[in-house]
């Protein structure tokens, strides 16, 4: 029980101190010269310590604390519209039976809703209704007049009102609190506030609305959906009691749904399938149902709704961003066809020339597949060749290569990084189909040639001997001012002997080519090849020769003729030559791309690697990733590229010779796949008109493509009260933390404004922000993940801010008042008489200062102090001396 | 100058006795005696002495009387000013956020703010009225108006500076709620300015800010966190920032401790404003307090040590069914997660939370729960043995599986291996050139199941790195780290858990109990129990508890539910002081240094006492 006697506290207890110095006085008595009775002297020092005595105690501070316990009842009533117009009349009957009999207990009414209103004490409301208190609390219940009433009763701040109310009451009133509320708060944090106030509350449930009231509370939508996939969209539906309501459902501005439905009292759900492309806003609403759309049986429900402003929500539904793909088409408009396909698949297909092949893995990255077609090796630097290879297998990008003469073997990606990651090889061996092919190389030698360029021709030459078969015939002969054989046109029985004296070329002496082509043509004639072609490589101009003639009688003779000229070579001799010989021209600067020129047009004379007869494709394993696509009813394809499947790839597709025509496999990170006929060239015109063209395509396309979605990207968006939490989790491909990664997201807030926020590290791959959402309305958020200064992801989210909780329709929160009333000490439902009830406990120190009581003593005690030393008493203290 | 009680001036009549107790002539004493041979000589001395004697007397009177004086003087409490006009409304906001928690030579910035804030209090005129409202992790009201200057004192010292941000601004909107609608009312702030948005304080018409405390540098944690790993149960990766808050280069060390073991230990050279970030990466199962402390002394030190909890790692029961197959075996216990048993018979189920394995055993059902089942031998309920295959070539692999990270069963050889045809849907993950399924796990309602058909008694594939890689995957598949983040949480934040089911559904648990959170100093607060909380504010750095009111069963261990509280706050740690309007002037004093006049008066008239009673002991004065 709490200590309800009066007790003494001193603010300065220092001055105490001066009580050391009474002896003093004692002393000075002792050694007194004073010619008074020795009793009186006496009785005068008692006196004069006395008045030291009580000036000390003025000294310090000495104040009696007398409990007291007076109360200051704070009535703290819920005006918002969650609760029903008759709970604050039975608010009003609460208060005045509570404070019918008060006494000298004080006590104020306070309204509020989203914030507290003004307080009324009871004599504020006296003084407006002076008559009685039950009148003046009818008059004084009217709420916060500086706000826009609607506005104000829009939310419920119990956070507030509690911190609010112990601000109001006095320090030397023992505090209380009786909260009227439905406990519903939209708000603030009541818990919180309660545990900081310290005041005991006394909760009071106050009855929510009970007007007929029909609400959509919520559009249930998911937040990613891929694009085309079908989802469920859930309108839930609150009401009070039974009804029949349109619901109609709207796609941004389009309506979809518009139906006739029999609402239950409490939660309806009311389920729709829908499908969509692109972020989508979908707003559901309720309304009357029309007289003539109503049957029979519902003629007695007629719509009842109290708040109209409460019958629409919305909800915001996202599409993975539709994937990026380049294709690089060496014949633009071949691509057409694809580029129409695509666009209908919800794939956003990029065509770009040969020449505007990406140079950099951060433009390359912007996609999430690489296509290429009609693009030869030879059209690609190393450098590119190198960054498609890092950019599938280290990050994770798809590719696939569509088949042309310029593809696969034909294209000189034999031995180069492209090669590397294909699932197919382009060095076929089909000894029984091959065609006899004598060849002969004819390499400059000369001076000019040094250096690197004789060791790339070299290269070159070696890459030739090996791409041919053994059936096959190859000479090589270089010349500087005569010709020489380095190997004599001879069947290709032993391959490393040829490649070994290819190894002794040495670059020296002058440039005289005619010798060499003659010398070449008398090899050749002699030869019974099937196919005869020469290749031609220098790097200078030739002394005179009548070259025109030696290739005419080559012509002749079919043997073909291609020139390959690097650097200063004379551009227009070789092209003549290469035009005549009915051959190939090619012209570098960089000697490097010489071993692929030398591959393709080794491939490309035996023209082995293409096969124009059409045939229809077989599928030899079965994949979900060409589920829905009929691939029985697929038509003919014209023609294709020979190669090779990998051991460890999936082959899907064959032609009917059993030839790959798709195959696919996984390398490095990401996916690669080759389709050896081409997609709407001269092979795949049948397949344009196919109705499964499309989808064939834009199922491989997101087979092989890197995932724009996830990639170890997840984004959480929490909504609190006005504000957003926008969490990133990200783990890279191996499913470790990405840390130190620069993310931004770009908000665009219902007004369509934007701004650029960073998301800054929390934690190991955590990366997180928070932003003020204070409009209602659709926003979205656009997220860019870099890594190591490249862009490896960009998401999208959506999220509706509605319009307050206010005015769903939810029971008392009767937990939450419950909570407040055990933690701070006071009840729940208590009867009125019982809220001015003094409790033993709780007391507040009322402090009477001593100091004028102290003084007063003093004084009057000097007074006698004064006469006792000034006159002598013999009557009272004797004569003793 | 105006009394406050006037009425005590009528003490001042006490003089009137006095007076007339002077001017009383003392009877003389009639004694006899034997000579008045020496009077004359005294007679004559009394004569030069009479100048003195008259002037006594009245000094002696002068002295009394102004002993009454200044006691009555002291009674009517005397004040300077004007009686009727200006009336003070003060409310004091008085910033006891963690900043406030900085050293100088004077002391902390709080107890100078508080200093002042009593010098205020003393400086107040009867009727005056004051408030106290003070800014810590959450605002509070020590004392509300009042006009009484001890009970403003006593609440003044009862306020203790926080561990948390400062909530000026919050508290200044309760400072305009007790002010009302006083247009004199004044609200005096008392902080050192580090807090966002100090600046629109400022511009209100009714606030005064003052300003405690000079810029000093600071070197602070900012940010740390502790995440278990998503690939590898027992690694966890911590997070740390910190800020060089000053203007000059700082070097210090940065120690990484869990428990008594020392993680890491990262010498600093952080120059001006710097922010460092570090993502540390260790492992441990057993989990703890990891703790990260900068070395040196600054100005702050609450933010040279944050905590973060690393919760311990469950480990797995695995149950092993085999004749004997010590690679098997060892490719188990080499997961330090593992209990594991080793018996041969089936089991009817799989352990709780576990797995069971069952190599080379037959069995016609196979257990509910995780099961990984090595070299089927006979058929069962899920699959069909087919026959034998031998050197089985694998050509797909799913690299996309979880299960296949970094392994890679191509270029192992393989003797033996069962052909299976599974009843239920299907996932291959390694096949061979004739599409049998060599690894593949199997879909059903009664819990995971994988199957490796590869006959583990003949071939290499227990002796490559692969296989003990390839349980390892099992074990993360099967059993996912979840919950990998035990948020350690800023001072003043609130933290909103789940409780697993395990801990609400323990023995002798009731749903009704309420749970207990416990502070790093030991004071503990009620919070309901249900399975979504909210604890918070939490207000103190430290480590918090969570535990349940009652536990019958005494299972419950302190480890089980905590909470790291740190103060990363960046402006909290930024000890650099805002610009703004520097200390004024009281504007009142009604005394002359420090406190009332009453208490000059009354220290005067106790000096007087002591002098008075000194001149009239020894007769220098009647």
């Amino acid at each position: 029980m709490h200590d309800f006697w009066p007790h003494l506290e001193m603010s300065r207890p220092e001055w105490l101190a001066v009580f050391l110095a009474l002896p003093i006085l004692i002393w000075w008595y002792r050694r007194s010269l004073v010619d008074l009775p020795k009793r009186q002297l006496r009785c005068s020092l008692i006196v004069r310590s006395g008045i030291l005595a009580l000036l000390v105690l003025a000294l310090s501070g000495i104040n009696l604390l007398r409990p007291t316990r007076q109360l200051f009842v704070v009535f703290a009533v819920d005006h918002s519209l969650s609760v029903d117009e008759s709970a604050r009349e039975t608010a009003v009957s609460f208060v005045q039976q509570a404070t019918k009999n008060v006494g000298s207990d004080s006590w104020a009414w306070f309204p509020f809703a989203a914030s507290p209103g003004a307080v009324r004490t009871r004599q504020d409301l006296k003084a407006e209704s002076p008559r009685s208190d039950d009148e003046a609390l009818s008059a004084g219940t009217s709420p916060h007049s500086s706000l826009d009433p609607l506005r104000w009763r829009s939310n419920t701040n119990l956070q507030e009102v509690i911190e609010a109310a112990a601000a109001v009451v006095p320090a030397d009133a023992v505090p209380r609190l009786v909260l009227l509320s439905d406990g519903n708060e939209t708000t603030g944090n009541a818990r919180q506030a309660a545990a900081a106030a310290g005041i005991p509350i006394l909760t009071v449930p106050m009855q929510p609305r009970m007007a007929p009231e029909i609400q959509v509370s919520k559009v249930d939508v998911p937040e990613q959906v891929a694009a085309g996939e079908p989802f469920r969209i859930e309108v839930v539906v609150d009401a009070n009691h039974a009804d029949n309501v349109r619901i109609e459902v709207y796609r941004g501005d389009r309506r979809i749904v518009s139906e006739s439905r029999i609402v239950q009292p409490g939660e309806n759900r009311f389920v729709f399938t829908e499908q969509v492309d692109q972020p989508t806003e979908f707003t559901a609403t309720i309304s009357r149902v029309s007289n003539q759309d109503r049957t029979d049986d519902e003629s007695d429900l007629s719509f009842r709704d109290t708040i109209l402003d409460n019958n629409q929500a919305s909800g915001l539904v996202f599409t993975t961003a539709r994937p990026r793909v380049l294709l690089i088409e060496g014949v633009p408009e071949l691509a057409q066809h694809l580029q129409w396909a695509m666009d209908a698949e919800g794939i956003d297909l990029v065509t770009r020339t040969r020449d505007n092949m990406p140079d950099s893995l951060a433009e390359l990255q912007e996609f999430e597949l690489l296509m290429i077609s009609n693009v030869a090796a030879t059209d690609l630097t190393p450098g590119q060749m190198d960054m498609i290879r890092t950019y599938v297998a280290d990050l994770g990008g798809g590719f696939i290569m569509l088949g042309s003469d310029r593809s696969f073997g034909l294209g000189g990606y034999y031995r180069t990084a492209v090669e590397e990651v294909l699932p197919v090889r382009s060095d076929f061996e089909k000894e029984n189909e091959k065609p006899g092919l004598g060849m002969v190389l004819i390499i400059d030698r000369s001076g000019s040639m040094g250096g690197p360029k004789i060791e790339l021709a070299k290269d070159a030459a070696r890459g030739a001997v090996e791409l041919l078969g053994n059936k096959d015939q190859i000479g090589v002969l270089v010349f500087d001012g005569t010709p020489a054989w380095i190997s004599e046109l001879q069947p290709l029985t032993d391959k490393a002997a040829v490649i070994g004296r290819i190894a002794s070329i040495r670059a020296d002496g002058g440039t005289a080519l005619y010798p060499a082509m003659q010398t070449a043509f008398d090899a050749l004639r002699s030869t019974p090849a099937r196919l005869k072609h020469v290749i031609i490589l220098t790097d200078g101009y030739s002394t005179p020769g009548d070259f025109d003639d030696i290739t005419a009688q080559m012509a002749a003779a079919r043997i073909t003729v291609s020139t390959v000229g690097i650097g200063d070579a004379d551009q227009q001799l070789l092209e003549r030559i290469a035009q005549l010989g009915s051959g190939r021209y090619y012209f570098t600067d960089d000697p490097g791309s010489i071993p692929q020129i030398f591959a393709r047009e080794t491939i490309a004379a035996g023209k082995s690697a293409i096969s124009e007869v059409p045939f229809l494709p077989q599928m030899i394993r079965s994949t979900t990733v060409l589920d829905g696509v009929d691939m029985e009813s697929a038509p003919f394809l014209l023609g294709y590229v020979v190669t090779r499947p990998k051991p460890t790839s999936e082959v899907i597709l064959v032609t009917e010779t059993g030839d790959p025509l798709l195959s696919w496999w996984r390398y490095g990170l990401g996916m690669a796949a080759a389709f050896t006929s081409d997609v709407s060239g001269r092979w795949s015109a049948e397949w344009t008109a196919w109705d499964g063209y499309g989808r064939f395509w834009a199922q491989l396309i997101r087979h092989c493509m890197r995932d724009p979605g996830s990639k170890g990207i997840t984004i959480q968006v929490r909504q609190g009260e006005g504000t957003a939490v926008v969490q990133v989790d990200a783990v890279d491909a191996l499913g470790q933390f990405v840390n130190g990664a620069f993310i931004e997201i770009t908000i665009i807030d219902p007004e369509l404004t934007r701004r650029v926020k960073r998301l800054p590290q929390t934690a190991p791959g955590r990366y997180e922000t928070t932003i003020a959402t204070d409009a209602a309305g659709a926003w979205t958020i656009q997220l860019a993940v870099q890594v190591d200064g490249a862009f490896v992801n960009q998401q999208s989210r959506g999220f509706v801010v509605g319009d307050p909780d206010e005015l769903r329709m939810k029971p008392q929160n009767l937990t939450l008042l419950r909570n407040l009333a055990s933690m701070t000490g006071g009840t729940m439902q208590p009867v009125p008489e019982s809220v001015f009830l003094t409790d033993e406990d709780q007391t507040v120190d009322s402090i009477i200062p001593l100091r004028p009581w102290l003084l007063s003593v003093a004084v009057l005690l000097f007074v006698i102090d004064v006469l006792l030393r000034r006159i002598e008493m013999p009557r009272l203290f004797g004569t003793e001396r | 100058m105006y009394f406050t009680s006037p009425g005590a001036l009528l003490f001042a009549a006490t003089a009137i006795p006095v007076v007339i107790f002077y001017i009383l002539k003392v009877r003389r004493r009639r004694v006899a005696v034997s000579t008045v041979m020496f009077w004359d000589e005294i007679l004559d001395q009394g004569q030069t002495r009479s100048i003195w004697r008259r002037l006594r007397h009245i000094v002696s009177l002068l002295v009394q009387l102004a002993i009454i004086a200044l006691l009555v003087f002291a009674m009517t409490d005397p004040h300077i000013g004007n009686a009727t006009t200006e009336r003070q409304r003060l409310v004091v906001v008085l910033d006891a956020s963690a900043s406030m928690q900085a050293q100088s030579d004077a002391g902390t910035r709080f107890d100078a703010a508080k200093q002042y804030a009593q010098q205020l209090i003393r400086s107040l005129q009867p009727d005056d009225k004051m408030a106290i409202v003070a800014a810590g992790t959450s605002v509070t009201i020590p004392c509300g108006f009042i006009d009484q200057p001890h009970r403003l004192e006593r609440a003044l010292n009862r306020i203790a500076v926080t561990d948390g941000p400062t909530s000026v601004l919050a508290a200044w909107k309760i400072a305009n709620r007790i002010v009302g609608d006083d247009p004199n009312a004044q609200i005096i702030v008392l902080t050192d300015g580090g807090f966002e948005n100090f600046q629109s304080l400022q511009d209100k018409p009714n606030v005064t800010m003052h300003r405690f405390g000079q810029s000093v540098g600071n070197v602070g944690i900012t940010k740390f966190q502790v995440r278990r790993d998503p690939t590898d149960r027992v690694s966890y990766q911590a997070y740390i920032e910190v800020i060089n808050f000053d203007d000059e280069p700082m070097a210090c060390r940065l120690d990484l401790d869990l428990g008594v073991q020392v993680v890491d230990a990262i010498p600093l050279q952080l120059d001006a404003g710097e922010r460092w970030s570090h993502t540390i990466q260790a492992s441990s199962a057993a989990g703890g307090i990891l703790i990260a402390r900068l070395d040196g002394q600054d100005a702050l030190s609450i933010d040279n040590m944050a905590r973060a909890v690393l919760p311990r790692v469950v480990r797995i029961p695995v149950t092993l069914v085999t004749e004997g197959n010590l690679f098997l075996q060892q490719a188990l216990v080499a997961s330090e997660l593992v209990d594991l048993t080793v018996t041969t018979t089936v089991p009817e189920t799989a352990p709780t939370g576990g797995l069971l394995v069952v190599h080379k055993t037959p069995m016609a059902t196979v257990p509910a729960g995780n099961v990984f089942v090595v070299h089927p031998v006979t058929d069962s309920d899920h699959w069909e043995i087919l026959g034998d295959t031998e050197f089985p070539a694998v050509t797909a692999q799913d690299h996309a599986s979880p299960l296949m990270r970094n392994v890679s069963l191509s270029k192992i050889l393989i003797p033996h291996a069962a052909r299976i045809l599974p009843h239920a849907p299907w996932d291959p993950l390694v096949a061979t050139n004739d599409n049998d399924p060599l690894l593949l796990t199997i879909r059903r309602s009664q819990g995971n199941l994988i199957v490796l058909t590869v006959d583990l008694d003949e071939g290499d594939l227990p002796l490559r790195t692969a296989f003990p890689i390839l349980m390892a995957n099992a074990l993360n598949w099967l059993f996912p780290v979840t919950g990998n983040l035990a948020p350690s949480v800023s001072v003043g934040e609130s933290l909103e858990l789940t409780l697993p089911d395990s801990l609400l559904d323990r023995d002798g648990a009731d749903v009704d109990d309420n749970w207990i959170l416990s502070s790093p100093d030991g004071t503990e607060r009620s919070v309901p129990a249900t399975k979504e909380l909210v604890i918070g504010r939490l207000d103190q750095t430290g480590i918090w508890h969570l535990h349940p009111q009652k536990d019958p069963a005494g299972t419950w261990t302190q480890q089980q539910l905590q909470v790291a509280c740190n103060l990363t706050n960046v402006h909290e740690s930024n000890l650099r002081v805002p610009d703004l309007l520097s200390r004024g002037d009281l504007r009142h004093t009604s005394g002359f240094i420090d406190g009332p006049m009453w208490l000059y008066a009354v220290s005067l008239a106790v000096l007087l006492l002591f002098g008075e009673w000194f001149l009239f002991q020894r007769r220098w004065i009647s």
